[in-house]
């Protein structure tokens, strides 16, 4: 029987494309192909693709494919933004109309067993509801965990595919992860844990294809775009970065009228200025350009988010009372409505904080261990649990209970970072360690962990920032051992760092410095 | 089937393949399985565990029995029963209801609760489709049970107006459908309700078993008059997908209520459920499909098998899809006996050819369909999973029943033939070398002992 002439023509690039793939890649895609295009309506499919380059090239690929055959694609990023499967079946249910093909760009972890199980209860409903191909992106510990954990799922999907090559590839376009998320507190974002030489590879190649690639359409751009933008940040160039977003990524966001995107961007250019202490300016964006357009849009949970983010500058000028009342009063009863139970337990957890800060430890542990770890608990949200426990171990450390805040961080924080991989996480609990080490005299100990175990890591993260301050306790330690050479230079560094990036710790540490006397 | 012309050309066979459709009684792709599986009298044993014996007809049915229905995911459950129940159904001794727990209800936190209410609705409906009237005497227990909960739980809620309609004396079978449709859509829709619904079940539940039980009395006594039926049987199919812990709470902690309703009833439910020792005898449960065996527990090849995958094979994709003669009856056979005698492994077999086949199915093909198969199992299997495995193919007698058998059963890995009688691995696990290497240790390891035995090797334990 011959095949319609869309199917033709796209089974025809199907094979055009994959050999432009990297050979070990070419069986998996044109089965996947054969699957998307020729098989049921509704099919549960895996794709592991370990290589976010790699998997962005095939997405490319396979849309081009979908769109010659007259079929449509969408991607759903999976992340913390993501609460949990019921969430997740509802986004599924949005982006299934319409669309043939859902890619579902799962981020490492998120699809744990009980993930798995909780998504194998919903199936059957999922095949009549969103009746699509969902092709889910995943890496090989997902896989593994359906097939362990969800064995009657696992029994129902309709392929797996592999995709691995060994040489490196270009980016050709970018899943469009960046540019579909919704904002949410940065706090609940999963740490970014490539290495700082992984990520500075990812922006020269972003960097190349956007000046190499043959002319791209806005639409194509606007992935790599944004992504190299968050890069930008989250290493600290936030020159690069204010640059990229006010040359770059907004006027494309403007000429596609996009506004979403365009308030986005204006939301990581206010994040850049937070952390650069300039709050004042931080505050208007957030407020005059970022949060109209969401309340625009009818977009509440976004607007909730931005609102949170507003409260955190207010706590961070000292507003706690204006701060406390927005995140309780304007914020907290938007992730109710939306039974969004992390978003809430995120916002108590922030609400908590203020009460830290300005010395209400019982009510803000009453917080910590009645409303907000036990929503973590419940989720299997194993590190946001941790970083609570962390918090309650800071109040236990602030009232002197050293011994108890010490055994707390050793035995139940530092662990379930490791495990976790999270070794961001765990420089910065080895850094609470280092400091009630020091608290109790034992200054040795103290110094070896920051030089040993915090200090490299934020340096081979590019966390400049934490790196920086790091590198002023260090110097302290080392000054008040007498050793006011070695001190003398790392504080030099440490000033020149914070310096680069404009960030308000530059006049702390200048004041520190007065006050102890110390000349650079 | 024979109506039905098998599609020829790959992509086509592709988009004709729904691992998880049961065919319903009737499907022209139907293949009769019974004797390739050895499981001629399963069927007859479950008439006779329900008081009917087909050889003679003979029927004096229990004033009740909770059956369940084991087998492995995908081995064909509902589409077998589906079978049987047309044959209770024609026998005139049955009113087969069935529930389909998946479609009715959330298989999240699935309770009896809910599931009684599934099957009254079910019964009802099924009346309905058939022309039945229910006197108003005996749907007035089930209504006025009903009644304060709904006054109680609908106060001010837009669904009053309707739900009061329906307790209203005369509304016969429409208005309880109403009562019953309005609980299981709660349930169904997760709304906020359910909780309230769930409490109220539980906290009444006694009143509520006496006048559904009641209503299946006399519906019985209706049907009968009419010469439809003697006894109500509820099929509950989908309770073999519920979630672990729900399983444990339905099949095992709340069986005391599933038995407190008279009547007749067959719930399919999960292999690894029968092992794992819970059940306490509660219900009865000794009846499992088996898998189509290839080979006989003694390594002699069962054709039955043979033959009904080959047809089963043919009936989803057309014979012309292989090479003529020999050549292709060849690589048919390579994938039914990779297949290990389990249907959707063999219809999965068929689609992974269809993803790599232009034209036919050759060996090539095959090939790379067992391969493609065997990759997915090692995504999950562990070192010692593979010498469990090669010491249950070496060793017939070897009864392995603990947790790592069991989840090796529930992933597939392992698959049990004749009622339990004997386990085999999957034919494609054979091939990884994970297993060739267990396999291998264990013969070494075996060797002494070999020149004292006399068992031959199982011949469907070698491997491929």
């Amino acid at each position: 029987m011959p095949l319609a002439p869309d199917l033709a023509a796209a089974t025809a690039l199907a094979r055009e494309l994959a050999d432009s793939l990297p050979e070990p890649c070419r069986p998996d895609f044109l089965r996947l192909t054969r699957s998307l295009l020729h098989g049921p309506r509704f099919q549960w499919l895996l794709a592991e693709a370990p290589d976010d380059v790699l998997r962005d090239r095939l997405l490319l690929a396979l849309d081009r494919v979908l769109r010659q055959a007259g079929l449509h694609s969408s991607r759903l990023p999976v992340d913390r933004t993501i609460a949990d499967v019921p969430a997740l079946e509802t986004a599924l249910q949005r982006h299934a109309k319409g669309c043939t093909v859902v890619h579902v760009l799962a981020q490492r972890g998120w699809f744990d067993s009980a993930h798995w199980e909780a998504f194998n209860v919903r199936r059957e409903r999922l095949a009549s509801t969103a009746p699509a191909r969902l092709l889910f992106w995943l890496d090989a510990e997902a896989i593994e965990a359906a097939a362990n954990g969800a064995p009657d799922l696992w029994a129902w999907r309709a392929g797996v595919y592999s995709f691995r090559e060994s040489q490196p590839l270009q980016p050709l376009q970018h899943s469009g992860l960046v540019a579909q998320r919704a904002p949410f507190p940065s706090t609940s974002s999963l740490p970014d844990v490539r290495t700082l030489e992984e990520r500075s590879q990812r922006v020269a190649a972003l960097r190349r294809w956007l000046k190499e690639a043959p002319p791209a359409s806005d639409d194509e751009q606007v992935g790599p775009v944004d992504e190299l933008g968050h890069l930008l940040y989250s290493l600290g160039d936030y020159d690069e970065a204010l640059q990229h977003g006010l040359a770059v990524a907004l006027p494309l966001h403007i000429r596609r009228g996009d506004e979403r995107a365009q308030a986005i961007t204006r939301g990581l250019m206010a994040d850049i200025l937070e952390e650069r202490g300039q709050l004042d300016e931080a505050l208007r964006i957030r407020r005059e350009e970022e949060l109209p357009v969401y309340e625009r849009l009818g977009d509440a949970r976004s607007a909730a988010v931005t609102r949170g983010r507003m409260a955190d500058i207010l706590q961070a000028r000292g507003q706690w009372d204006e701060a406390l009342r927005i995140q309780q009063h304007d914020v907290l009863p938007v992730f109710k409505r939306l039974g969004d139970v992390l978003a809430v337990a995120i916002t108590l957890g922030k609400m908590a904080d203020i009460l830290q800060a300005r010395g209400h430890w019982d009510d803000a542990l009453r917080i910590r261990e009645e409303e907000e770890l036990p929503v973590f608990e419940r989720l299997g949200d194993v590190r946001e649990a941790t970083i609570t426990r962390g918090k309650m171990a800071d109040i236990l450390q602030a009232r002197g209970h050293l011994d108890e805040a010490l055994r707390i961080r050793e035995e139940h924080e530092l662990p379930v970072f490791e495990r976790l991989g999270d070794v961001r996480e765990a420089a910065i609990t080895r850094g609470k360690i280092a400091d009630s080490l020091q608290a109790r005299g034992h200054f040795d100990e103290a110094l070896r962990i920051r030089e040993e175990h915090e200090l490299p890591v934020f340096e081979r993260l590019g966390d400049v920032r934490s790196a920086a301050l790091t590198r002023v306790k260090i110097a302290l330690q080392r000054w008040d051992a007498g050793e006011l050479e070695a001190a003398q230079e790392l504080f030099k560094d440490a000033l020149a760092a914070l310096d680069r990036l404009s960030l308000p710790e530059a006049e702390q540490l200048r004041q520190l410095l007065r006050q102890r006397g110390i000349t650079l | 089937m024979d109506n039905h012309t098998p599609p020829d050309n790959p992509l086509e066979v592709m988009a004709k393949l729904e691992y998880e459709e049961a065919l319903p009684d009737g499907d022209a792709r139907y293949v009769p399985t019974q004797e390739a599986r050895g499981s001629e009298q399963t069927m007859t044993r479950l008439a006779r565990k329900f008081g009917w014996n087909p050889s003679n007809n003979k029927f004096f049915a229990p004033t009740d029995k909770h059956v369940l229905f084991f087998g492995h995911i995908g081995s064909g459950k509902t589409t077998e029963l589906r079978r049987y129940m047309g044959r209770f159904n024609a026998s005139k001794h049955f009113f087969v209801v069935e529930v389909d727990v998946l479609a009715k209800l959330d298989r999240n936190n699935l309770q009896y609760s809910e599931v009684l209410m599934a099957m009254a609705e079910s019964l009802l409906e099924q009346l309905a489709r058939e022309g039945f009237g229910v006197d108003e005497d005996a749907l007035r227990p089930l209504r006025e049970w009903f009644a304060p909960a709904v006054h109680t739980h609908t106060e001010s809620s837009e669904l009053n107006a309707e739900l009061k309609t329906g307790l209203q004396a005369g509304g016969g079978i429409p208005g309880i459908l109403k009562l019953l449709a309005s609980f299981t859509t709660s349930f169904r829709t997760g709304a906020s309700r359910k909780t309230e619904w769930r409490q109220e079940i539980r906290n009444r539940f006694t009143t509520l078993a006496l006048a559904f039980s009641g209503l299946i009395r006399h519906v019985e006594q209706l049907l009968k008059v009419k010469g439809r039926a003697e006894r109500v049987l509820f099929l509950i199919d989908g309770t073999d997908k519920m979630r672990g812990d729900d399983t444990q709470a339905f099949f095992v902690h709340d069986a005391e209520q599933l038995l407190s309703i008279q009547t007749l009833a067959l719930y399919t439910a999960p292999l690894h459920l029968k092992y794992d020792g819970s059940l306490g005898g509660k219900l009865d449960a000794d009846i499992v499909l088996p898998m189509i065996k290839l080979y006989t527990q003694e390594g002699e090849r069962w054709e039955p098998g043979w033959t009904a995958l080959r047809e089963l094979l043919l009936h989803r994709a057309a014979r012309s899809l292989f090479e003529e003669g020999d050549t292709g009856e060849v690589q048919i056979q390579r994938l039914v006996e990779h297949c290990g005698g389990h249907p959707r492994e063999l219809l999965r077999l068929l689609k992974l050819c269809c993803e790599w086949a232009d034209e036919r199915i050759d060996a090539t093909v095959v090939d790379h369909a067992l391969n493609q198969l065997a990759s997915e199992y090692r995504r999950f299997l562990r070192p010692e999973d593979y010498t469990l495995l090669a010491e249950l193919d070496a060793n017939p007698i070897h009864c392995g029943n603990d947790k790592r058998a069991q989840e090796l059963l529930y992933r597939l890995a392992l698959l049990e033939y004749n009622d339990g009688g004997w386990r085999r691995s999957h034919p494609v696990v054979r091939r990884l070398a994970g297993y060739l290497q267990a396999q291998s240790l264990l013969k070494q390891a075996a060797q002494p002992a070999a020149a004292v035995s006399s068992t031959p090797p199982s011949a469907h334990a070698t491997g491929t």
